[in-house]
This record gives C-alpha cells, sequence and structure tokens, in this order.
C-alpha cells in the first residue's frame, strides 16, 4: 500500500491484567473508508481507543502521516488530526448542540460553510441548535457526534458503530453524511457490525479476531466472497 | 442502501409541570424568605435575620464553588479544602493588621484598598499552596477515594500545624475596617455594613464564575470536562492542565472566602477552616456535585435556614442543615441541579 495515513504495527494493549491486543498490524489507506470488523470482543473498539490514545498500547507503533503517536496525549493525538466518534457517542447533555460543536472546533468556532454542510446532513441539529443535548433522541445524539467529528477537517475519522441500536432511517441519513464526508477525499476508519452498511460505505476492509487482524483486503472482495465473511466473522450474507 | 428518507424532527410542548421542573430549586431560596417572613413575629428581626443568612450563604458559596467544581471535574474528594480557608484568614489578617492605618483611616476608599490587598495576598498564596498541593497529594490518588479522603485530611492536619509554627497557637482577633463597622438602619431594620459587602461580593463572583463557565471556550471545557472527561482529551483539550487551573482558582476562592470568614466572625483560629467545611459539604452535596448554579441555591438556602432556626428554636440550628439536606436529597437524590455524568 503506498504512502498510508494511518499504520499500525504490533500494537499489544492491556486494560487491567487482561490482554486484549495481540500485535495489530494494519495500514489504513490515504482517501476512503476502511472498515474494521469482527466478532464482539474481538478488539475493534479497543484498537480505535488505542489508536486514541484513551488506551495506553504497551508495545508497537502507531504512526499517523509519518509521524508516531502512540506515546502522546488523547488531547495531542486528536490535535494531530483525528477526529473520533466513540461507541457512546460521547455527547455533552447539559451543553446545548451548539456548543457541542462549538467545543469541538479547536481553531474557536465553527465556519458557517461548515454548519451548513452538517445542516444540510442533519437537518435536526438545525432545529434543535440551541437545545440541550441531553433531550436529542438517541438517533439525533448519534448525528450530534458525528457532526462534531466532522466539524473542521481532520487526517483521520475514527468511528465506532454509528449505526449501533438505530432505526434503519437514521442509519441511512448518517450513512448519506459519511458517504458525504468520504466523497470529500477524507480518510475513515470505522467499526461496523451492520454488514449492509459496512459494504455500502466501505473501500477497504479489515477482520479481526482474537487481538489481531486476520484479513486485510478490498471491500468488493470481501463482499463477494461469503465463504470468506463466514470464515473470518461467522456472517452469512443472506442474513446479513 | 436505500435512499435517506427526511428525518424531519417534531417539537411538542412538554406540560407545564415538566418545564418548571428544572426551575423548582430556584424557588427555593424566595419561598423560604418568604416561610420567614410568615414564622418570624418582626418584620426588623426577619430583615436583619435575612441579610444575615445571605451574606453567610454567600460566603459559603464563595469558599464551596471551587472546591464543586473540583469535585464534579476529577471525582476528586478534597478534605484538606479547609487548609486553604485557614490560610487564607491567616495571610489576610496579617495583611490587614499590617495596614493598620489604611484599615484604622476613616475612608471608604483606604479601607477597599486595604481588604482588597488583603484578598489578593490571601488568594496569591492559597491558590500557590493549591497548585503544590494537587500535585504533591491529590495527582497520586487519583480515582481512589478511601485514598484521598486520608491524605487530604492529613494535608489538612499539616496545613493546620504549620498555621501554628507561623503564627501561634493562640486565635486572633481582627477588627473589620473602620468603614465597614456598624450598621445602617433600613425599614426600621440593622442591617451590618459588612454583611451588605459580603453579599454584593458574593453575588458579583457568582455572576462571574456564571458568565466564565456559560460564554467562554474555558468554561464550556469545564462544563463539558465535568461530565465527560475523556471525551473532552479526545477533543484536544489537556483536561489535566484544566484540571490544575480549576483546583488552583478553588483554592484560591476559598482563601477569599477564609479573609471574608474572618472579618465575618472577626477571630481566626487554625481550624476554623475545618469547622466551616461541614457546612460546605452540606452545601456542595445539596447543590449537585459539580453544579456551580446548585453550589449557588445551596448555600444561600443554607445560610438563611441556619439563620431563621437560630432565631426562631436556638436548640434546633445545629440539627436545621442536617434536617435539610436530609430533606433535599429525599426530594432531589442528585442534589437540586444535577450534572449528568458519563457512565
Amino acid at each position: 500500500m503506498s504512502d498510508p495515513i494511518l499504520t499500525l504495527s504490533g500494537v499489544k494493549t492491556d486494560i487491567a491484567q487482561y490482554h486484549i491486543l495481540h500485535g495489530v498490524d494494519l495500514q489504513v489507506p490515504r482517501g476512503g473508508v476502511t472498515m474494521l470488523l469482527g466478532r464482539n470482543g474481538a478488539g475493534k473498539t479497543t484498537t480505535l481507543r488505542t489508536i486514541m490514545g484513551l488506551w495506553k498500547p504497551h508495545a508497537g507503533e502507531i504512526i499517523l502521516d509519518g509521524a508516531r503517536i502512540d506515546g502522546r496525549s488523547p488531547a495531542q493525538i486528536a490535535r494531530a488530526g483525528l477526529g473520533f466518534v466513540p461507541e457512546d457517542m460521547g455527547i455533552f447533555s447539559d451543553l446545548t448542540v451548539e456548543e457541542n460543536l462549538r467545543l469541538a472546533a479547536l481553531s474557536g468556532a465553527p465556519t458557517a460553510r461548515r454548519l451548513e454542510w452538517i445542516f444540510a446532513a442533519f437537518p435536526a441539529l438545525r432545529t434543535f441548535f440551541h437545545s440541550p443535548a441531553g433531550t436529542l433522541s438517541g438517533g439525533q445524539k448519534q448525528m450530534l457526534s458525528v457532526a462534531r467529528a466532522m466539524i473542521e477537517e481532520r487526517s483521520i475519522y475514527l468511528i465506532d458503530e454509528p449505526s449501533k441500536g438505530l432505526a434503519p432511517a437514521i442509519v441511512a441519513t448518517l450513512a448519506k453524511a459519511l458517504k458525504d464526508l468520504k466523497a470529500r477525499g477524507a480518510s475513515i476508519l470505522m467499526v461496523e457490525q451492520n454488514f449492509s452498511l459496512a459494504r455500502a460505505l466501505g473501500d477497504h476492509a479489515a477482520v479481526m479476531d482474537d487481538g489481531r487482524i486476520v484479513w486485510a483486503g478490498s471491500m468488493a472482495e470481501l463482499a463477494q466472497d461469503t465463504a470468506l465473511q463466514e470464515r473470518l466473522m461467522g456472517l452469512r450474507m443472506e442474513h446479513a | 442502501m436505500s435512499a435517506a428518507p427526511d428525518h424531519t424532527p417534531t417539537i411538542t410542548r412538554a406540560p407545564l409541570r415538566e418545564r418548571l421542573k428544572p426551575w423548582l430549586p430556584v424557588l427555593l431560596v424566595p419561598t423560604l424568605v418568604l416561610l420567614g417572613f410568615l414564622a418570624i413575629p418582626s418584620p426588623t428581626s426577619w430583615l436583619t435575620l435575612t441579610v444575615s443568612g445571605l451574606a453567610m450563604g454567600m460566603m459559603i458559596f464563595v469558599i464551596a464553588s471551587g472546591m464543586t467544581l473540583v469535585f464534579g471535574l476529577m471525582d476528586v474528594l478534597n478534605f484538606g479544602h479547609g487548609a486553604f480557608i485557614s490560610f487564607g484568614a491567616f495571610v489576610g489578617t496579617s495583611v490587614l493588621l499590617a495596614l493598620g492605618s489604611l484599615t484604622g483611616a476613616p475612608s471608604l476608599l483606604l479601607n477597599l484598598l486595604a481588604v482588597a490587598l488583603a484578598v489578593l495576598a490571601a488568594m496569591a498564596v492559597t491558590g500557590v499552596m493549591g497548585w503544590g498541593f494537587e500535585r504533591v497529594i491529590v495527582r497520586p490518588v487519583y480515582g481512589l477515594h478511601l485514598q484521598q479522603i486520608l491524605v487530604t485530611m492529613g494535608g489538612l492536619i499539616i496545613a493546620e500545624q504549620l498555621i501554628y509554627v507561623l503564627w501561634g497557637g493562640q486565635e486572633i482577633v481582627i477588627s473589620r475596617p473602620e468603614t465597614l463597622k456598624g450598621a445602617i438602619t433600613f425599614l426600621g431594620a440593622a442591617l451590618e455594613k459588612y454583611r451588605l459587602v459580603a453579599v454584593a461580593v458574593g453575588l458579583v463572583l457568582f455572576l462571574a464564575l456564571r458568565a466564565v463557565l456559560r460564554h467562554t471556550k474555558l468554561g464550556l471545557i469545564v462544563r463539558a470536562g465535568v461530565e465527560n472527561p475523556e471525551m473532552v482529551q479526545a477533543l484536544g483539550y489537556n483536561i489535566t492542565r484544566v484540571f490544575v487551573g480549576v483546583f488552583i482558582a478553588g483554592s484560591a476562592l476559598a482563601g477569599l472566602g477564609g479573609v471574608m470568614w474572618a472579618l465575618y466572625q472577626e477571630v481566626i483560629t487554625a481550624h476554623m477552616g475545618n469547622e466551616i467545611m461541614i457546612l460546605v459539604f452540606i452545601v456542595v452535596i445539596i447543590g449537585g456535585l459539580g453544579s456551580v448554579e446548585g453550589c449557588f441555591i445551596g448555600a444561600l438556602t443554607v445560610g438563611l435556614v441556619q439563620n431563621y432556626a437560630a432565631f426562631l428554636e436556638p436548640k434546633l440550628a445545629l440539627v436545621s442543615n442536617i434536617a435539610l439536606m436530609v430533606a433535599i436529597l429525599m426530594w432531589r437524590p442528585m442534589g437540586m441541579v444535577p450534572v449528568v455524568k458519563a457512565k
């Protein structure tokens, strides 16, 4: 792979006494969506949190755009150009939608142009712009979480299961917004259990099992090979 | 994947009862004042007690505001907060005693200048103390509540002993600056000038704190950090640096509160900070851990209840605030203005 935006080499992470990542090797290409797939407990969320610096790896290297980031604090990593959408959305309920977005704008405040783009993708956020984020529905909170990561250009976006627990209509809204982000040339590393969403959005795929990457290639290749899906993830496409 | 359907939100107006719910704590203070008016036979006594209660509440608020933010932001139980109150009182008193020519002059300007210098010195000393306290005592025990209680209590004891070393074991009597002595008469009630000043200082401080928290980026970071510090870091902000800043500011505010309390009591002792901490804890708990607005309402409520109870039934004064805490926690178990915490 030529010039990946993000490279993980032999990354090992422990949480308390549990060994979660056993040496993750992953290259995320510049531009496009890389899907990180795998069974529950494979280590996908841990991988994203380790990249973000929220859990410290005890071995291995993480390189973003040519610079090593694995020893840095989460704040330094975020400022190096990572936008993060955590699994639990990480919304600040006491802050308004506007305040959530303003906080994410490291340059000070979001530009009007960027806000308009976000409102076009997620009209609900315009409606509830001055409402406390805690009053939003689950789907609207997920929209806000994604919008917060998109509020400024980032080198790469780490997105953890955006479709989790959401109604199909809202998943479709999110998918459209992420496609739009991808069309602007963004690099995205996304964890997703919903294989049809992963197939619709993904350009590349990496499959994890037991804290390691066990397969990596193009999403088209994975989508066509049902035997491979079943072997790697226990998926049967007719049920997916 | 099918095309995204319009996800147009609908807004329904909540019932009046639901809309009023968040505002009920705000109504507590005026309700209490009204109940006091009905219960206290003499309107002039009621007015005097109300001003006294508000003054006391404002001073407790000044002391407690930093502590509630420290707890909310980093989940730190700082039992050593009382040390900053005592140190602030002793440093401030020393400055006021040294500036006898200014405090004794019959000039409001000179008197206020002396108080301002005393407050600045107290806040500077307690701010630096807070920085050291956080680095040496608190930082090694983040996330460990039992250890926090033990080690911050230890810090408090050391600080009190340090006061004995520096200022001796005797209590120090301090009189208020000349123009702040005495009372003014308003509607037939005698209102102590100093208590009116304390109300004004507390109110200004509350409005300033609220403006910083509501309208600045730093305030946004602190409010978000109280709810979910990890996410604040993931957005690119060094929450540890913010926390140290809040700890220093909280310690400095306790120092300011110490000076105000010293001038209120007109006598200071090494353990005065520790003595007032029970009221500070009650205020922080009933206000809602981490909430400055809740802390403000809680402090005024505690001040008023303490003064009204002491007048109406002196024997109940000691238990009145504990009873108040029990009642409020039965009404709102998370405090009057609960702060949402990320799970």
